[in-house]
């Protein structure tokens, strides 16, 4: 009877003691993926920053005129304002 | 006991007390010092940076977006080549043209005189460098240089829009802080709140998750949506740029707002400067003269001192001036029209569309001194618009009751009043809208991830009535269409705008030989959708204002029209 409670408390203690190690891999672990995870987050980013800036570069209105100007596009040297027609004649 | 065994046992002995000794020392008197060593080996502690919020157009496009840039550092302790050598390698990327060898040359004795610091550890070489030049130099891999991350600002735009925008700077403690303009006037809500991260880390940086882990988030700088239109912003800046060269002005101004709201459209003066390299230039560019620098208004003061008139019925459009027929004596002084021509009898109508600076002393003797100076207060002049700017001012006037007649008579057509471009911006939207005083503005909202905020604006006030406003909007209707800058009007298009040519104050008399051009108007007339001020400094193609400032007001005004959907309407 003693050596049974002996042995229940020896393995109490292992499982314990094992469930410590385990816990402190888990956790290290767990650390090295975070690490992981943050190094990815701030490529994501540098990569989010890299389009925002392509797409920013490109709507400036500076390039959208170089552009508008190289296809073609040129402003009006005047603008010239027709007056809607006036009814001559109306059918009864 | 034998002799060897006292002997080792005192050696013993006293090794025992060494050890304790040591001991001693190590956890007791350098207790202190070693724990904080090996805190700072596996605790993290990090200040997680705020970014700073970005500017947008009216559009939703970028005005200024903020990115990412390199902090370029070198350990000179760590260094392996000589410190020419390294700037030799290092100057080509810091210089903007590479051909200009001074540029260069300065550069490299620069980074030189950086690495041959003694007893340093660590030395900033370059700020704000792009990420392409960043691997270049990664490319080279010299040892001892590093680099750091940090905050920089992009002006897709480049320097259009400059003074509106002001630029972010350094403060003494070397943070990044905003001056002038908006980057100034909304520093705080821009640059949000820094956070922190603190924990423990292992012997590689992972972070150890048992070891428990404080983090407060940093709060990001709110985006700033403006009323600055693109197109327009960059129409006037072009427009100006041209007209200042082909009047041979030393500088102007053109500044566009909507009467009714006050939102400020555009506003631009030359000569600016570039944000980017803000450093190159001289501090008074900096400084935005539509807000900051005053000016004697001249003939462009008529209309609100023809409007107090109106509005206090102290005159009528169809008032007769019965001391026009000639030169007006004042005191000592002799008050002469512009063009030395006098017409008796003229009606106030007149009177604004020939700029008669007798009528207008007649007009301003009829208010007499004390109710003019409230008609200024009342249109805001001497009195800062509260335009969410930083660096408004706003010249005092003379104190109420101070008033001497020839104070009254030059007030009365624009000399002796200082003003800045947005006051007179304001006084006459006042004019525009029907009679109210509306405070001029650039932001609109503020906004941040998932929500936005309008900015709360000051309620308009009536100054005039709506008549006294009709009665002055239809002189200066006519005067655009009879007065001096007709010749440049766009046919059909009703427009309702005055010219100023004022003398410039220097030391306690006027400038000989210079003096300020300045046109202002808005349209449709009826329901005006614009109000513009262009101003220009000391042009030299012609002495009058409706042959430098009024063409450069319809030119512009000859773009706005179709862009803001205002048709002819004749």
């Amino acid at each position: 009877m003693n050596n049974l409670k002996k042995y229940i408390l020896i393995g109490f203690c292992g499982l314990l003691a094992a469930s410590s190690i385990l816990m402190t891999v888990v956790s290290a672990t767990s650390g090295a993926e975070v690490s992981d995870l943050q190094k990815q987050e701030a490529l994501l980013l540098d990569d989010k920053r890299s389009l925002e800036n392509t797409l920013v570069k490109t709507l400036s209105i500076n390039q959208l005129q170089e552009k508008g100007n190289e296809l073609g596009y040129v402003k009006p040297a005047s603008l010239v304002y027709v007056a809607p027609p006036e009814a001559v004649a109306k059918l009864p | 006991m034998p002799l060897k065994i006292r002997i080792l046992s005192a050696f013993f002995l006293l090794l025992f007390v060494a050890l304790i000794g040591r001991l001693f020392y190590w956890q007791v008197i350098k207790s202190a010092e070693l724990s904080d060593e090996a805190k700072n080996q596996y605790s993290l502690s990090q200040v997680v940076s705020a970014p700073r919020g970005n500017i947008l157009a009216a559009d939703g496009s970028y005005w200024v977006v903020r990115t990412q840039s390199w902090l370029i550092w070198a350990n000179p302790r760590q260094l392996k080549k000589s410190s020419s050598e390294i700037a030799n390698q290092l100057a080509p990327f810091f210089v903007s043209d590479v051909t200009d060898k001074q540029a260069l040359l300065h550069e490299t004795v620069k980074i030189q005189a950086l690495l041959d610091k003694s007893g340093i550890a660590w030395v900033a070489l370059e700020q704000k460098v792009n990420d392409d030049i960043k691997r270049n130099i990664e490319a080279l891999k010299i040892q001892g240089i590093g680099f750091d991350p940090q905050e920089a600002s992009y002006y897709p735009e480049a320097s259009v829009a400059a003074q509106i925008l002001g630029f972010v700077g350094k403060d003494d403690k070397g943070s990044d802080i905003g001056y002038f303009g908006l980057e100034g006037y909304y520093d705080l809500p821009l640059s949000g709140k820094p956070g922190f991260v603190g924990g423990q880390k292992d012997a590689f940086g992972a972070p150890i998750l048992l070891g428990g882990t404080t983090q407060v988030s940093a709060i990001p700088g709110v985006d700033l949506q403006t009323n600055i239109d693109k197109r327009i912003q960059t129409l006037i800046e072009s427009e100006l740029s041209q007209g200042i060269e082909k009047y041979g002005a030393s500088g102007g101004s053109v500044t566009v707002m909507d009467p009714v709201t006050g939102k400020v459209t555009a506003m631009a003066s030359l000569p600016s400067f570039d944000p980017v390299n803000y450093s190159e230039y001289n501090d008074t560019l900096f400084k935005n003269p539509v807000i900051s620098d005053t000016f004697e208004p001249g003939s462009i003061l008529k209309v609100v001192i023809m409007a107090a008139g109106l509005d206090s019925n102290v005159v009528q459009p169809d008032t007769k001036c019965d001391i026009c027929s000639g030169p007006l004596k004042v005191d000592k002084y002799l008050i002469k029209t512009w063009n030395d021509k006098y017409h008796p009898d003229i009606s106030m109508t007149d009177v604004i569309v020939n700029s008669d600076n007798v009528g207008m002393s007649f007009v301003g003797q009829k208010l007499g001194a004390d109710n003019l100076y409230d008609y200024l207060h009342k249109f805001g002049i001497g009195v800062k618009t509260g335009i969410d700017l930083q660096g408004e001012t706003a010249p005092k006037l003379r104190d109420k009751g101070t008033w001497n007649v020839v104070d009254l008579a030059t007030a009365s057509f624009g000399q002796g009043v200082a003003v800045t471009g947005i006051e007179m911006v304001r006084a006459v939207a006042a004019i525009a809208n029907g009679g109210y005083l509306v405070t001029p503005e650039v932001v609109s909202s503020t906004q941040g991830e998932g929500w936005k905020e309008e900015v709360k604006s000051e309620p308009p006030v009536r100054i005039i009535s709506q008549q006294a406003a009709d009665e002055i909007t239809q002189m200066m209707v006519d005067a655009a269409e009879n007065g001096e800058a007709k010749w440049c009007r766009i046919p059909g298009f009703n427009v309702a705008g005055k010219t100023g040519t004022a003398q410039i104050p220097v030391s306690g008399h006027y400038d000989a030989t210079n003096t300020n051009h300045s046109f202002i108007g808005f349209a449709p007339a009826d329901h005006p959708k614009f109000v513009m001020l262009v101003t220009l400094k000391s042009p030299t193609s012609s002495p009058w204002a409706a042959e430098t400032a009024a063409p450069l007001w319809y030119s512009i005004a000859k773009d706005l029209f179709p862009y803001l959907g205002i048709q002819p309407s004749q």
